[in-house]
């Protein structure tokens, strides 16, 4: 891991931090709208995904975990709502395991947001779903085909904006790791 | 630094999301594939079961008089012809698959199926939410 010059780590801990309260904002528009695709309590439709991205693309893998993982944390201590965490929670590492083996050339080189997008919320829906069968019972599976569809339709969403955003929020290949403005 | 270079739908793109709406009926078909073994039809009356594998017709006296004929053939069943004002009971046509339904609201009737896998008699809750 290269080393950081004292700017950088605070410029990418403030990005961290706006990126975990992007996330925050998400998860609170999920819990107050109705906007669970499954019938299922504390199934989410995974929206807080684009700021996990945006910091996982703008600096790494680790700083995507930090941001998910604080995200669930602050979600659970805000809303307490017990399912939700487990599910977020296995949804959450069913997305970082997917980060890391997407975050290759061969892949980033021939996709835009949209296609990350749309397999990281077919990740997170399925890593929801899976806790739900540890927590529940196996007939959550009965919700798969649904699953897909709504991860389709999230997905696509979160993908787009983020290919808007991706000039905001990525950094820029000539200058010190600074986007354009 | 591993960027992305593009910024718009690129043709992968499009295929991750052929692929990804390809697997909705895929895990729809894995999942719900298994056939029934006997139908349970219920009615303001009371509640029959009748097995799948034996061909018969019989008619069902629903809520307000009104009757349905339901035909049991090849594993399936299915309401041939009914009193009531919609048809819709009529219209859904054969169901052989445990967990499909048919369902009569003006008589209060309900044909559903059930698989051999499920306890005899007991009334099994499949999840407890909350």
């Amino acid at each position: 891991m290269r080393t950081l010059s004292s700017d950088n780590k605070i410029s990418r801990l403030t990005a961290d931090a706006l990126f975990v309260a992007t996330a925050l904002i998400f998860s609170y528009v999920e819990a107050v709208f109705p906007l669970s695709p499954l019938p299922l309590p504390g199934f989410r439709a995974g929206l807080a995904n684009i700021a996990i991205l945006g910091a996982c693309f703008r600096h790494s893998l680790w700083d995507g975990a930090a941001v998910s993982l604080c995200r669930i944390v602050l979600q659970f201590l805000l809303f307490a709502n017990p399912t939700s965490f487990l599910f977020s929670l296995g949804g959450g590492v069913c997305v970082l395991l997917l980060l890391f083996l997407l975050k290759r050339p061969c892949f980033t080189r021939r996709c835009s947001f949209i296609g990350v997008s749309v397999l990281c919320a077919a990740a997170h829906n399925l890593g929801q779903i899976l806790a739900g069968c540890l927590l529940l019972s196996t007939a959550v599976l009965a919700y798969l085909p649904a699953l897909f569809a709504a991860s389709l339709f999230y997905g696509t969403l979160s993908g787009i904006l983020l290919n808007l955003l991706a000039p905001a929020i990525l950094p820029n290949k000539k200058s010190n790791s600074k986007p354009n403005q | 630094m591993i960027l992305l270079p593009h910024h718009k739908l690129t043709r992968y793109d499009v295929l991750v999301l052929i692929l990804i709406a390809l697997l909705i009926p895929l895990s729809g078909i894995l999942l719900f594939r298994h056939s029934g073994s006997v139908c349970v039809v219920t009615c303001p009356a009371g509640e029959v079961r009748y097995s799948l594998s034996e061909n018969r017709t019989f008619t069902v006296e629903g809520d307000g008089e009104l009757c349905l004929i339901i035909t049991i053939a090849d594993g399936a069943v299915s309401v041939t012809s009914s009193d009531c004002p919609d048809g819709i009971c009529v219209r859904t046509g054969s169901i052989s698959r445990t967990g499909e339904s048919i369902v009569c609201v003006p008589a209060k009737t309900v044909i559903a199926i059930e698989g051999a896998s499920t306890d005899k008699g007991v009334d099994r809750a499949d999840f407890i939410i909350g």
